[in-house]
Formats: C-alpha cells, structure tokens, sequence
C-alpha cells in the first residue's frame, strides 16, 4: 500500500448545492499533506468522508486500504481526528473526556496523555467549557495524537493557537512523520502548511485545481519581478522587446517611473540573461510562496 | 462493549436525576396526602361526579367503571391515569432527544469518529435512558407505597408495582419513537415534537373512546394510552398482553432508531 488516502471521481451533493465535485485526490503514506483552500472551498467535507461521517454522493474512497463504509469502525480505529469546529462537553473536563475518549477506543493511554498535554500547555483540569478556544483545541489535539494513529486527520488545527502552541505542534506532526505516520491537514492558512507539508493540494469549490510537492509548486509559480532602470543613459527597453523571452508571460511598464514589472513563470534565466546587457540598476523580486499560488488559482483580483 | 457513553449519559445527569426524583416523589406525596380529606367528602363528591356528562368525567381519568372515590380510583385518576406517566415522560424525552441534540450541536462528532459504530452509541443512549427512567419510577413506586401506607389508602403492593412497570413501558415505548426519530433526521425539536404529538394524541383518542364516542373507540386500537391499561391494573388486573405491546414499540423504536442513523450523513456541528 503506497497511499494513504485515494479518492476517485468523488461526488458529494447536499440537496442541490455540489459540495465536491469528481475529486481524484492522491495522498501518499509518511509525510505531511497540506489540504489547502478557501472557506467553503469542500476541505471538511472531505474530511468528514475519509471518517464514514457522511457518504459519497458517487465515486470511491479508500482510506489506508480500506472502505470507510464497510469497515469504518477497523478503520477509525487506526486514524486521529481533529474536527474542525471542534464541539466539547462543556460541564466536562479535559481529563475525562480523554479518558472516555481512549476507553472507547480500548486503550490506556494515561501515559501519552500526560506527556502531550505537558508539551502543549493544556489544562485538563478545568471543564472545558471554561476554557479559551486555544485550549480547547489542545484538548482536541491531545485526543487525537494520544493514540499513535497511521493516519492524522486534523481539520485547520492551529486556528486559535498561538505561535508557541502552534511550534509545538509542527513539531508533533514531525515527530509522526519520523514515525513513519501520515498527517494530512487542512487549511486556508497558507503559512503554516508552507512550512510543514511535504505535498498539498488546493481545492476550489469541490474541485482540485493543482496538487503536487510543494517545493515544484513553488517553482512553476509565476513570480513577479520589478526591474529598474534608473540611469539616464539605458531607459527602460520596450516592453514588446521581452515578451518573446522564454518564461515570460507578461510585461507591463510601471506606474513608479523608469521601472518595468515583469511576470516569469519557472527559470528566470533567460530573463536575466537579455536584461543584463541593457543595464538595470536594481532588480526586485518578492519571495514566490502559497499566497500567489492560491490567489493565482482562485483568480484572486489582489494578486501581488 | 465497556458502556463509556451509558456511563457518561448518566454521570452527566446527576443533579438532573436528583431534581427529578424529588420532584416525581413530592408530587405523589402531596396528592396521596388528600385522600384522607377526599374520603371523608366522597358521598357528596359522588353525587357531583355522576351528575357530569361521561366524557367529562373521562378525560379527567374518571371512567372505565371505576368509583373515583374508590381508594384505588382515587389513586388511579390523582397520580398513574396521567401525571405520572406524563412526567416521565417529559423526563424521558429529554434524554431521548439529546442523541440528536448532541449530534446538532458537534458534541457527537469526536464520538462518531472513533472505532465505534452508530448502532452502539444509539443503543448506549437508550441504555441510559432506561436506567433513568427505571430509576425515576422506582422512586415513584416507593413514594407512592410509603405514602398510601401513612394515610390509610389501601392500595395492593404488586398492583402498584405493575401500575408502575406499565407507567415505565408507556415512557419507553413513546421515547423509543422519538429516539427513533430523533436518530433519522438528527433533529431534537422534531423527536421531542413528534413523540409528544404521538403522546398527547394517544391520549385524547384513548380517553374520548372510553367517554364512548363511536369514532374514537374505532381507532382507539392505535393509541399507546390504550395498552396502559391502569385503572384495573390497580383494580388488580395483570395486562400482560398490553405491556408486550407497549415493549414492542419501545424496541421497534430503538431498532428503527439503529437501522435510520447508519442511513444519513451525520450533522456537523
């Protein structure tokens, strides 16, 4: 078994509003997968199939090899959930919540539980209710890495925890990894998966619109480049004149004088190689990252 | 099967059991304790009661035959014809409606998704809805027992027992229809409606054909208030017929309620 979670031709409709629609998603066994994409965007729907709590419309699911329908209960058996609006027991406390939580799973795990909650600074004590959004959400986290599951499901997991909670959590999701475990998260905070997910996959309203390593993403991005011209001797070359450089895909003369703005997709080489000659002075690029690869799919009209 | 969620239904009723229980049992004592003052008017009181129309005196859980100056009329019509039944009822709904409630508001969602099936959290729910109901009308047997003895109203150990069995099997067999509900549309507002409109309908039909009104002794066959016979289970008559009745709707209920959920996407939060 190579992959964690296959999805074919998935279908899921509510009444008449298509929440997927022919997903075909891939996740491979070990490593993080980000699951990235706007609100609304079918994240948790998804989500909620891989674990039987809904049913496709059409198409298939296999998760760890298995049918989350028929044997849903042997294969939730072997994964962590973490929903997304995460619901607790209020008049409950963190500790018997997770107590229940592994005695319905058949387990012991008193031991694991001390140590996660130690790590991330939770209050098992209190009922939960009480507590912030923040620590609730670390109870939840607790629930589901305290088992050693294959296969982590976490449904925007940082949302509400802060910077040093959310450390302690990528290092979590590296330390299952190491383990050889899968976790396949969602988000629409781009950052956070950046910096953690091995491949991800952006979904747009139930569809998958790219997915693949992160780092060859990042390279086929198309990135901006501001290329000034400042001495009075070379002026700016006209825009026809680099056009038909290879990777270019748009010229447009800036708006802040003897500047021009530049779009490469993959290798800017070439492009370096013809500005060279015509003496820039000053050369601006932004860092390429999931922002533009988002806004570029969503065809967000900010795009930067 | 380690029964976590049993456990934890109940455990999170505690104070809800107690409340409850004392007020089940308050109920019964107050209207127990008038029945020596009732006695004393009962000639006079009679000859008031026979002079309404039947149907009036039916619903008020006066007919059937019965002298409702009688102890055991007195008995029957003050606390088991209505009261009785209905609270427990109204407990009983509440924790028959919570597995949908629950699953509205995402508390269920970290439970569905662990190694566990929908069949074993609706049958852990309903396990936990019996207990508290069982305890809730062993309390009320108790009370009622206890009370009868102080003021001299005889009433026979075993017909209050079975009045009081037939009281549970009727709450059982009304939650079982809106656990069942409850667990196919995974609304609480509906169960909880449903199951009281079943309740309050039974009731009306029931009563209406023992006032003798030709069309409701047609149909009074489908009213659940007809199988809780308890005027003569009082009187000392053992409906054992009529109870299985009623324990078959609670367990086509529950059945229903397992064979619905685990044919709908459950709800997020």
């Amino acid at each position: 078994m190579d992959a964690a979670i296959v999805t074919r031709t998935l279908v899921k409709r509510f009444g008449a509003s298509t929440a997927l629609d022919d997903l075909d998603l891939e996740v491979p066994v070990g490593g993080v997968f980000g699951f990235l994409g706007p609100n609304g965007a079918g994240k948790t729907t998804t989500i909620r199939l891989l674990l039987d709590l809904i049913r496709p419309t059409s198409g298939t699911v296999s998760v760890l090899g298995l049918d989350p329908r028929r044997d849903g209960v042997a294969l939730r058996s072997r994964i962590g959930y973490l929903p997304g609006a995460l619901d607790l027991p209020p008049r409950l406390s963190g500790r018997d919540f997770l107590a229940d939580q592994a005695a319905l799973c058949r387990r012991r795990l008193d031991a694991e539980v001390a140590v996660l909650a130690e790590r991330l600074g939770a209050d098992l004590d209190r009922p939960m209710g009480e507590l912030s959004l923040g620590n609730r959400r670390k109870v939840g986290m607790i629930a589901a890495f305290a088992p050693r599951p294959e296969l982590l499901v976490l449904d925007e997991p940082t949302g509400g925890l802060d910077p040093l909670v959310q450390q302690t959590f990528r290092a979590l999701a590296r330390e299952a990894v190491a383990d050889g475990r899968t976790v396949f998260l969602s988000s629409h905070v781009l950052d956070e998966v950046q910096h953690i997910a091995d491949s991800v996959a952006v979904l747009r309203e139930g569809r998958l619109v790219v997915e693949g390593r992160i780092e060859t993403l990042i390279a086929q991005l198309v990135r901006t480049f501001r290329v000034r011209f400042d001495d009075v001797a070379a002026p700016p070359p006209e825009p026809a004149r680099l056009v038909d450089v290879p990777g270019v895909v748009a010229v447009r003369s800036s708006a802040r004088g003897p500047e021009l703005e530049i779009d490469v997709e993959g290798a800017a080489g070439p492009l370096l190689a013809v500005l060279a000659p015509l003496r820039p002075t000053d050369l601006h690029c932004a860092e390429a990252d999931l922002e533009d690869l988002f806004l570029g799919y969503y065809g967000g009209a900010d795009r930067s | 099967m380690n029964l976590v969620l049993t456990r934890r239904a109940i455990a999170d009723r505690h104070r809800w059991l107690i409340g409850w229980s004392i007020g089940i049992s308050a109920f019964a004592v107050v209207n127990i304790a008038f029945w020596p003052a009732f006695e004393d008017e009962a000639a006079t009181m009679n000859e008031m009661i026979d002079r309404m129309p039947e149907s009036l005196q039916s619903l008020f859980g006066m007919g059937g035959g019965i002298d409702p100056f009688s102890p055991i009329g007195y008995l029957s019509s003050q606390v088991y014809a209505l009261a009785l039944p209905l609270l427990l009822l109204i407990a009983a709904l509440g924790v028959a409606g919570s597995l949908a409630g629950d699953e509205e508001r995402g508390l269920l969602e970290t439970v569905y998704a662990l190694p566990v099936t929908r069949a074993r959290v609706v049958i852990e729910r309903w396990l936990a809805l019996m207990v508290l109901t069982s305890v809730l009308a062993i309390v009320s047997m108790v009370t009622v027992l206890v009370s009868t003895r102080v003021v001299g109203l005889e009433a026979g150990a075993g017909a209050v027992a079975l009045a009081t069995l037939s009281a549970a099997l009727l709450t059982w067999a009304i939650a079982g229809i809106g656990l069942a509900v409850g667990a196919a549309t995974g609304r609480r507002g509906v169960a909880i409606s449903v199951a009281a409109v079943v309740a309050v309908a039974s009731y009306v039909i029931t009563s209406l054909a023992d006032a003798g009104i030709g069309f409701f002794r047609h149909i009074e066959v489908v009213s659940l208030f007809t199988r809780y016979a308890v005027v003569e289970t009082l009187a000392g008559a053992t409906p054992f017929g009529s109870m299985a009745v009623m324990l078959a709707v609670a367990c086509i209920g529950v059945a229903v309620a397992v064979w619905a959920i685990d044919r709908r996407d459950l709800r997020a939060g």
